[in-house]
């Protein structure tokens, strides 16, 4: 600092220096580039780029304008690259309501703040690959700043370029907890490339150690990209048995999870009703999207599913009946809440869960339902056939959405709908006609077929080639009958969640109670009349239960009660007869799409790991030390392995000693040490003599020596370890700490032996 | 002294030890550790040479040390004319008797000083050398067996200097230790006037060890214990004097042996009762000094520049030898 302020001249780069600060920026430029599986577009990839350029060019600036000290612009680069960063992020994403556009005001730090909130809303409900809108290129700018600024200290402050896999490795394994996101194996090579590059541009001449190391980032970043979020997820299993996962998007798995033998109970409740109803999960209304999914929720705190509005459009004079029903979710990896429709309130929640207004659907950013049990209040709307009849055709304003299809929605659809309700003039007939096609030959219910024809998707085309090849599940039936609905102009949706379950033994008091399992994961149509609001129907064969205004041949006459599949599987054939199967052993949720709604908890759990992984070397080398200090004083060590201590901690606070000098030599270079003396010197003069003679001088001797000085060694050796700690300044103490060179030193050299 | 048997304790070595450095340090000034090599070489049963340039004492030290212990001692004032019979001896024929009979040459004495032995012909010089290396000298078929212990401390100017046959490096290797005296200092310099200007001290030298005590001195350094590790390091210095490229000739192994023995009487002065690798490493460049040849482009500028760069050569030697910890087996 005084250097310039005496005598400010042009700084000075150092050409090995900004080509070392390059290669960096090319490592952190393809490792960026491989979260392409996770964002849309570029725009986030240039932004990441330039905050990357902006850290590393003001660490490279800072080192040319001092070059005379470099400590000095060694400590100081980090943290002027951080201040620069900060300006960076104020100016992009808050300038306008910054003091002069970028000094940070209080306005600027709740700016922030709700960005981030909003970026958790985002990331949690977005699927992927995500548009990276504002809030999320907020979190990565911050995020990318951060790996920079650790990049930046690790190459250069620390000198220690290896360590630059660490913010690396941070990178690769975002996308990993993402359910669709894999990494990209280009994107991974080059960046392993480019690291290897960077390693040996620094140790040109130690091509075992920097491949091995390289080596062992590339595995490790194969690797625990895989395990990382699974742990993650599953382990927190513990107690409810194994885990049904739906995710943020239950659509996505519905087949495989219908498909998979093993049924895992989802969550049991009871109610004074014989007659349970369906429990929904989410809404699926937004037909133009690739894969349909439930759409991006906002959710508002104010939204407490306590006091739940009134259902949209039902009138007055429909019959209602009122249902308490007591769920008790065992293990259902899902941010959505599994309820009855319409709820007028749900209590007894513990996690931080809103409702939606429109779908009054319950969903949650920063809990699962696993575990919760909460009573609802809900009604059952039994509308007459009159009252459907009623409708008419007409359809309130404010429904378009519901009413939108994608514009190459294929022309089968249409003809087939128009084909169906010919004649039909009012919505309800026309909705029964469709239902009644559905359920009709040559339509069969089929697990596998839609899978074997490759027709196993969800968007309209999937529904045209399901309505010519006539077979498939729950989704298929429920996405025909929706998009078809839409066809003739009837407001649709379609809602995944589950049929009622079957009943199981016992009672609670009086209460019937259901348990709920993975085979009864469904999907339905929801139809809106105008007065009435909205109404389920059941176009799916051999599934569930068609309601009582919805059976053309019965209507008015109630339905048998439900079975559900507790007495078997579907007649289609499609799995062994036996039924279904709940298995108590402890399994892996097979799919985690979990990983996206608890990201948050994914975040928190990375980090955390990366905290450990950070503090790993600082265990293994304390491990060493306390072992060592055991073995003396319980008289097993032996003197030498006093010495090594004393070598090890001696190269940790940064004394070189080498393997090259002798006892005698070390002590002289230790004596210069500052405090290496009086008590310290002798104690160090002794542990020298008490390794002299047991490493030179006749066997015999030594093993009595060991064992009848070794408490006493003990003692020497933490006096000198003392006082070589104390010699050096606090951050030499903390890196010795934490990364003790010792122990990089072993490492490296088991692994060029190993090599 | 008391003591009548054929050894010696730690005390009594140090003691004697003691006593001749004290002798040889009243006539040789400010030389401790030229002093302390020679009497190394002494206790190691080794041959010592000093080389270094006229009048610096390299004669007066030689003198001294066999001054200092009471034993047979002999000089020879090596000339070129020197022949090799005298310097071994003689058979002659008994005219009385009628039979040849050996007259011994100044070499059977237990310190045989030879002075300025790089002014002999070769011939002389191997003559020399090899009884130095065999303990015995043959002569017309008989061989006739030398003192014990037996010391060669010869004293050579260096190569550049007029009328001098360098030894060949195979009879440099015999040595045991080289040392160069140097010039004294200042202080030692007046010292050495003052006491000069009325006699010679060293005539007043008394002898301070007899035979007998010597012998038992030898003895215990014979007994000194040197490790697995010392021993693994003596051989990885000299592996690595032979690997060395700024090296045309590595250590011998003979090299390597007096390595370990000067070492042992390194430790036994010290008081150690075994060998430590900082003996080794003291005793690298006396020991191995004058036996490495520098390859033509370090010894491009002449023998002193060489003698300097070989000891900077071994001392990067050294220094770049890993020092082996106890018994290895630990980690």
């Amino acid at each position: 600092m005084s250097e310039t302020a005496r005598a400010p001249r042009a700084p000075r780069f150092n050409r090995t220096d900004l080509a070392r600060a390059a290669l960096l920026l090319v490592v952190f430029g393809v490792t960026l580039g491989g979260l392409h599986t996770i964002l849309e577009g570029a725009a986030w990839w240039v932004l990441s780029l330039s905050l990357s350029v902006v850290v590393f060019a003001t660490g490279a600036i800072v080192r040319a304008i001092l070059p005379r000290v470099p400590i000095a612009a060694r400590v100081l680069a980090p943290p002027v690259a951080a201040v620069a960063l900060g300006i960076t992020i104020v100016i992009r994403f808050a300038s306008d309501v910054s003091l002069w556009g970028f000094i940070p005001t209080g306005e600027t730090f709740a700016r922030f703040a709700t960005l981030v909130r909003d970026a958790g809303y985002s990331i949690t409900w977005q699927n992927v690959p995500a548009n990276a809108d504002e809030s999320i290129s907020f979190v990565l700018a911050l995020g990318v700043g951060t790996l920079a600024l650790l990049g930046e200290l690790f190459a250069f402050s620390l000198r220690l370029p290896a360590l630059v896999g660490l913010p690396l490795a941070a990178i690769f394994l975002v996308p990993g907890m993402t359910p669709e996101g894999a990494t990209d194996g280009w994107f991974f090579a080059g960046s392993a490339l480019a690291y290897l590059a960077l390693l040996l541009a620094e140790r040109p001449k130690r091509y075992v150690p920097v491949l091995a190391v390289g080596a062992v980032a590339v595995i490790s970043g194969l690797v625990v990209p895989g395990w990382l979020p699974s742990t993650d997820i599953t382990a927190t299993n513990s107690g409810l048995g194994p885990s049904v996962a739906t995710g943020v998007n239950p659509m996505l798995h519905l087949g495989d999870d219908l498909r998979e033998n093993d049924k895992h109970v989802a969550l049991t409740y009871s109610t004074v009703s014989d007659q349970p109803e369906y429990l929904r999960l989410v809404e699926v209304s937004d037909f133009f999207s690739k894969d349909w999914g439930p759409s991006q929720p906002f959710l508002d705190t104010d939204n407490r599913p306590v006091d739940m509005p009134r259902p949209p459009g039902l009138a007055v004079g429909v019959n209602t009946e009122k249902e308490v029903t007591y769920i008790h979710v065992a293990n259902l990896v899902s941010p959505w809440l599994p309820i009855p429709y319409p709820a007028s309130s749900v209590t007894g929640l513990t996690g931080s869960w809103q409702y939606l207004p429109n779908s009054l659907t319950i969903a949650s950013n920063l809990t699962l339902a696993r575990g919760e049990n909460y009573t609802v209040s809900s009604v059952k709307i039994a509308p007459s056939p009159a009252q459907l009849l009623a409708a008419g055709t007409t359809v309130p304003a404010g429904l378009h959405d519901y009413l939108s299809l994608p514009p190459d929605t294929p022309r089968i659809i249409a003809t087939t709908a128009a084909r169906v309700t010919a004649g039909e003039t009012s919505n309800y007939q026309k909705a029964l006609a469709i239902q009644q096609y559905l359920r009709s030959a040559p339509f069969e219910y089929s697990e596998v077929a839609p899978v074997t024809d490759d027709y196993d998707g969800t968007g309209v085309e999937y529904v045209a080639a399901f309505l010519e090849q006539h077979r498939g599940y729950c989704i298929h039936f429920a996405s025909a009958m929706a998009v078809m609905a839409r066809e003739l102009g009837i407001p649709s949706r379609i809602i995944v969640g589950f049929q009622p379950g079957h009943l199981k033994n016992g009672d609670d008091q009086g209460r019937h109670i259901f348990e709920v399992t993975t085979a009864d994961l469904h999907a339905w149509p929801e139809l809106y009349f105008s007065g009435i609001g909205w109404v389920r129907f059941e176009p799916t064969p051999s599934r569930g239960s068609v309601p009582d205004y919805a059976n053309q041949s019965t209507a008015g006459v109630p339905p048998v009660p439900v079975p559900g599949t507790g007495s078997g599987s579907p007649s289609t054939g499609d799995h062994s007869g036996a039924g279904p199967q709940i298995d108590e052993g402890p399994t892996v949720a097979r799919w985690l799409t979990s990983g996206e709604s608890s990201s948050l908890f994914a975040i928190g759990g990375v980090l955390a790991a990366l905290i450990v992984v950070l503090f790993i070397p600082a265990m293994v080398r304390a491990g060493r030390r306390i072992r060592r200090m055991r073995g003396l004083a319980s008289g097993t060590g032996t003197a030498e392995s006093a010495w090594r201590e004393l070598l090890e901690t001696a190269e940790d606070v940064g004394i070189g000693l080498g393997p090259t000098l002798t006892p005698r030599g070390v002590v002289a270079r230790l004596q210069r040490v500052k405090g290496m003396s009086g008590g310290s010197a002798e104690a160090l003069e002794r542990i020298r003599a008490a390794v002299e003679m047991e490493g030179y001088g006749r066997p015999a001797a030594d093993k009595a020596l060991g064992a009848l000085h070794g408490p006493e060694l003990a003692k020497d050796l933490s006096t000198v370890v003392a006082c070589l700690r104390t010699s050096v300044d606090e951050g030499t103490r903390i890196r010795a700490a934490l990364l003790p060179p010792s122990l990089v030193r072993r490492s490296k050299r088991a692994v060029a032996r190993f090599a | 002294m008391a003591k009548s048997s054929d050894t010696v304790d730690f005390g009594e070595f140090h003691a004697f030890s003691r006593d001749i450095l004290q002798s040889v340090e009243t006539v040789i000034d400010g030389k401790h550790e030229a002093v302390e090599l020679a009497l190394v070489t002494v206790l190691a049963e080794g041959h010592l040479l000093i080389e270094d340039v006229p009048g610096v004492g390299k004669t007066m030290l030689a003198k001294a040390l066999a001054r200092s212990i009471d034993c047979t001692v002999n000089r020879i004032q090596f000339t070129p004319d020197l022949l090799p019979s005298d310097v071994t001896g003689v058979s002659v024929f008994n005219q009385g008797q009628r039979e040849f009979e050996f007259k011994p040459g100044p070499m059977f004495a237990n310190i045989v000083i030879g002075d300025e032995i790089n002014r002999a012909s070769p011939k002389t010089q191997s003559a020399l050398l090899e009884s130095m290396e065999e303990g015995q000298v043959s002569v017309d078929g008989v061989t006739y067996p030398l003192a014990r212990p037996f010391t060669v401390v010869a004293t050579q100017n260096p190569v550049e200097m007029e009328g001098t046959y360098p030894l060949p490096e195979a009879q440099r290797d015999r040595f045991m230790i080289r040392i160069s005296m140097g010039y004294p200092d200042d202080a030692a310099e007046l010292a050495m006037l003052q006491r000069r200007e009325t006699s010679s001290p060293l005539d007043l030298l008394e002898p301070v060890v007899n035979l007998k005590q010597l012998t038992a001195m030898i003895g215990l350094v014979r007994g000194i214990f040197v490790s697995e590790a010392v021993e693994q390091y003596a051989v990885s210095i000299a592996q690595e004097t032979r690997r060395d490229r700024e090296l045309r000739l590595g250590a011998s192994p003979r090299a390597t042996l007096h390595l370990i023995r000067a070492a042992k009487a390194r430790a036994a002065l010290d008081g150690r009762e075994f060998v430590l690798p900082d003996d080794i490493d003291a005793l690298a460049v006396p020991v191995l000094g004058h036996r490495l040849i520098a390859s033509a482009r370090v010894a491009g500028a002449g023998s002193a520049f060489q003698a300097n760069s070989i000891a900077d050569i071994i001392h990067r030697v050294v220094a770049g030898t890993a020092v082996p910890l106890g018994t290895g087996a630990s980690a």
